[in-house]
């Protein structure tokens, strides 16, 4: 049987079916989530935000245009909520989210692990724009059209910051591949 | 070619979106020129790199909760008069102690009253109540306490209150004490693989627990409820009081960390 679609569901919801919704945050839950938790990096803050997009997207499903998919509108309330929590902790704690603690025992252990928390952190000191298409693009898997949806910009305009934001990412890597090198030979 | 040209070919080679023509161009200019070999060798180490990410496991409850919060919001526009979509099937129990509290004619000749008390409420908070500022959205009140003892007096007749409270510092327990007056349900929302609730029987005593699952501890009472529980969790976990009172009813809560 074919699974109901995205656009059913939240006719579905409009209708007043609450348990069409909770299909709904089943069916994304994961890859909001991830969103999020590219974005801001921690997995607590991630799902909060996971659950504010869907309280919001709940709240305003009567300005649903069904004409875009659904799950482009919910990724644009996911990015929106990400650098609201972003500008939040900034203004409260005074940080840029750059990563600075130790290195875990087991990411010591584990080369994935510690590939991983390299791209997070390089992530972290993209700006938020350019972070924001990278995640969409390569973490989501979006097109330049469905992230020029997401981020309402023109489809130009998204590959450019997209080129962009590789290029800054690559010399990021190349830093701290440089860095780690350097610590290597001192030691 | 420019270098210009080559940096879009050589990304847009990344995202799969050259023409079999782009392509031959492409292989050419790397072909002949080491430094545009060397730069798309680097920008594909790029892409790898990102894309070597694996996608994380939301928290085990995260769908339970949103599920809980969107009841608990339909419930509250139900109360308020809003038009929110209301399930066709069977009601949580959630719903049907607010469609009992909120009952119809509260809502139909209540609602224009009861909006004025709400505002009126939301801004002696604002002014009242600068630190920690709570972010009030539509009628709901929201805090975050952190480390030290605060308190959110809430005194919203006729509709909700929020208190997240988060535990700053791993291990530590923190005392949360509810004061909540007449016809009040209490929907205590935690995750129970990161945080452990302790002193239910206050709880029982004031009212007792309707529903203790998955994380999701349900309370209703009418008459003065006052109970104290603890709980500690690791570092920044939380646990969202929901709080839904009938029209007079009023709320404080207060958590201090031991």
């Amino acid at each position: 049987m074919a699974e109901t679609s995205d656009e059913d569901l939240v006719r579905q919801c409009r209708a007043g079916e609450l348990k069409a919704f909770d299909l709904l945050v089943e069916r994304h839950q994961k890859t909001v989530f991830n969103l999020a938790l590219r974005m801001v990096r921690s997995g607590d803050d991630a799902a909060d935000i996971a659950q504010t997009v869907f309280v919001k997207a709940y709240e305003n499903l009567e300005r649903f245009d069904p004409q875009y998919r659904f799950f482009s509108w919910l990724y644009r309330i996911a990015v929106n909520e990400s650098l609201n929590a972003l500008e939040q902790k900034k203004r409260f704690e005074g940080l840029d989210g750059v990563d600075v603690a130790a290195e875990t025992a087991e990411e010591k252990d584990d080369e994935a692990l510690r590939q991983e928390r390299k791209v997070q952190a390089g992530l972290m000191m993209l700006s938020v724009d350019q972070r924001a298409v990278i995640v969409l693009k390569h973490m989501q898997g979006l097109s330049y059209r469905e992230i020029g949806q997401v981020l309402d910009l023109p489809e130009k305009t998204v590959k450019s910051r997209l080129f962009s934001a590789r290029q800054a990412f690559r010399e990021i890597l190349k830093r701290k591949g440089s860095r780690r090198n350097d610590r290597r030979r001192a030691s | 070619m420019t270098a210009e040209e080559l940096r879009e070919l050589i990304n847009r080679e990344i995202d799969s979106d050259l023409s079999p023509s782009e392509q031959r161009r492409l292989a050419q200019a790397v072909r002949r020129n080491p430094q545009a070999r060397r730069l798309r060798a680097e920008m594909k180490e790029t892409a790898a790199a990102l894309a070597s990410v694996r996608a994380a496991e939301p928290p085990v409850h995260m769908a339970s909760r949103i599920s809980a919060e969107i009841r608990s919001r339909a419930a509250a526009s139900v109360s308020s008069g809003r038009r929110a979509p209301a399930p066709a099937g069977g009601r949580s129990m959630w719903e049907s102690f607010s469609a009992t509290v909120f009952g119809t004619s509260f809502v139909r000749y209540g609602s224009v009253f009861a909006g004025g008390l709400v505002a009126g409420a939301l801004l002696f908070m604002l002014v009242a109540h600068p630190e920690p500022a709570p972010s009030v959205a539509g009628s709901a009140a929201t805090g975050t306490l952190l480390a030290q003892s605060q308190s959110f007096p809430v005194n919203v007749p006729g509709t909700q209150g929020t208190v997240t409270a988060v535990s700053t510092e791993t291990g530590k327990e923190l005392t949360l004490r509810l004061n909540c007056s007449s016809a009040t349900t209490t929907r205590l929302v935690y995750d129970p693989s990161r945080v452990k609730l302790e002193n239910l029987s206050e709880l029982q005593s004031a009212g007792g627990p309707v529903a203790v699952n998955n994380g999701v501890v349900e309370i209703t009472g009418t008459g003065t409820q006052k109970c104290t529980l603890l709980f500690s969790g690791v570092r920044d976990s939380k646990l969202s009081v929901l709080i839904a009172s009938s029209a007079g009813g009023s709320f404080h809560a207060e958590v201090q960390v031991h």
